[in-house]
């Protein structure tokens, strides 16, 4: 994927968007700016290209939807961060229902879907790191990635997740222990 | 990707191995030109379908129609009448009686007592005692008896007379 540099602010974004005439022109400078730091945090959870697809859509119509409900207490990443994060869950939980898999079969499926996958060219070490997260729980892998692919720190996940950051370093320390351990055996 | 320092540090310790993996490539990609239409896909959407309404605003919105919102208007307008004439008005009585002294009421009854029958003294009292200013305490049917008995014969025919 390949990363653009956006310079518009979020303040002129935010400053936009409640504007009724230039709106949807500072939507889509939102789109623009966060549509694939969004993308990649949502295919870490959702994995194919089709579901974070879907899910980010969703997650972009609920932000424009509910644009009048940003208050500015957190960032207008945060924000974004947190509608993605709860758009993913529920996207989660609705698959979970249908295919009634387990969290112990989970990583055999991710592992066996990024295979089959034509948008993923990782090699057997990506695969295997990915079958490895899989095995965590979903708050859990939240967690992971947020502070491994994306280097946020605590209390930026605090905001997003909602949780304290004490909880949030040990679920980090276990989930990166418990990969550790996957990985060795696997490999 | 970034590759801060202090977080690589920090996984060296919980997880050495990991540490040392490359994360900057995570293997996945996305079909040619997704991010320049997404938005279209996105705007095109929010395009053909309009805001779902939620439980409670189509509730408000039913209810301001014409013919719901003069119904409604209605019953307002029986329910204010209602809380404000039909108060009981035995609780208002009663709250200003309590606040009258026994002193008082008995010093009213004593200046007034040619505006009371006897029969409103007891329907309002059938149950108390009257306590009078100077001691004497008279159970109600105490009262009824002495007048029916000694207090009638103590009456000569013309006061009885005027009386009736």
């Amino acid at each position: 994927m390949q990363t653009i540099k956006h310079t518009i602010s979020d303040e002129d974004i935010i400053l936009g968007l409640q504007k009724v005439d230039l709106q949807n022109e500072a939507f889509q400078q939102l789109m623009t700016k966060y549509q694939e730091r969004l993308y990649a945090h949502i295919r870490r959870m959702v994995h194919e290209h089709y579901d974070a697809d879907d899910v980010l859509q969703n997650t972009f119509i609920k932000v424009y939807r509910g644009i009048g409900n940003f208050k500015g207490e957190s960032g207008l990443y945060t924000w974004l961060y947190r509608i993605a994060t709860n758009e993913c869950l529920t996207f989660l939980k609705k698959k979970k229902k249908r295919n009634s898999m387990s969290i112990h079969n989970e990583n055999t499926h991710v592992a066996q879907q990024l295979k089959a996958d034509t948008w993923f060219d990782g090699n057997e070490a990506q695969r295997l790191l990915k079958a490895a997260i899989a095995t965590l729980p979903h708050k859990q892998q939240l967690v992971f990635n947020m502070r491994y692919y994306d280097e946020m720190t605590y209390k930026n996940i605090s905001d997003v997740l909602g949780t304290s950051v004490g909880a949030l370093k040990a679920s980090y320390h276990h989930a990166a222990k418990k990969i550790e351990g996957f990985i060795r055996n696997n490999q | 990707m970034k590759n801060s320092p202090h977080i690589q540090d920090e996984l060296k310790d919980i997880a050495p191995l990991l540490s040392e993996m490359d994360k900057s490539q995570e293997g996945f990609n996305v079909p040619h030109l997704y991010f320049e239409t997404l938005q279209d896909k996105v705007m095109n959407r929010l395009a053909e379908k309009p805001e779902p309404e939620g439980v409670f605003s189509r509730f408000f919105k039913t209810l301001l129609q014409p013919r719901y919102a003069m119904t409604l208007g209605a019953v307002l307008v029986l329910l204010l009448a209602t809380t404000l004439f039909l108060r009981p008005v035995e609780n208002q009585h009663t709250d200003i009686l309590a606040s009258i002294s026994t002193e008082e009421l008995s010093s009213y009854l004593d200046e007034n007592i040619d505006d009371f029958d006897l029969d409103l003294l007891m329907e309002n009292n059938a149950s108390s005692t009257l306590d009078f200013s100077d001691g004497m305490n008279f159970e109600l049917n105490e009262l009824e008896e002495y007048i029916d008995n000694d207090f009638i014969d103590q009456l000569d025919d013309q006061t009885l007379e005027d009386f009736l």
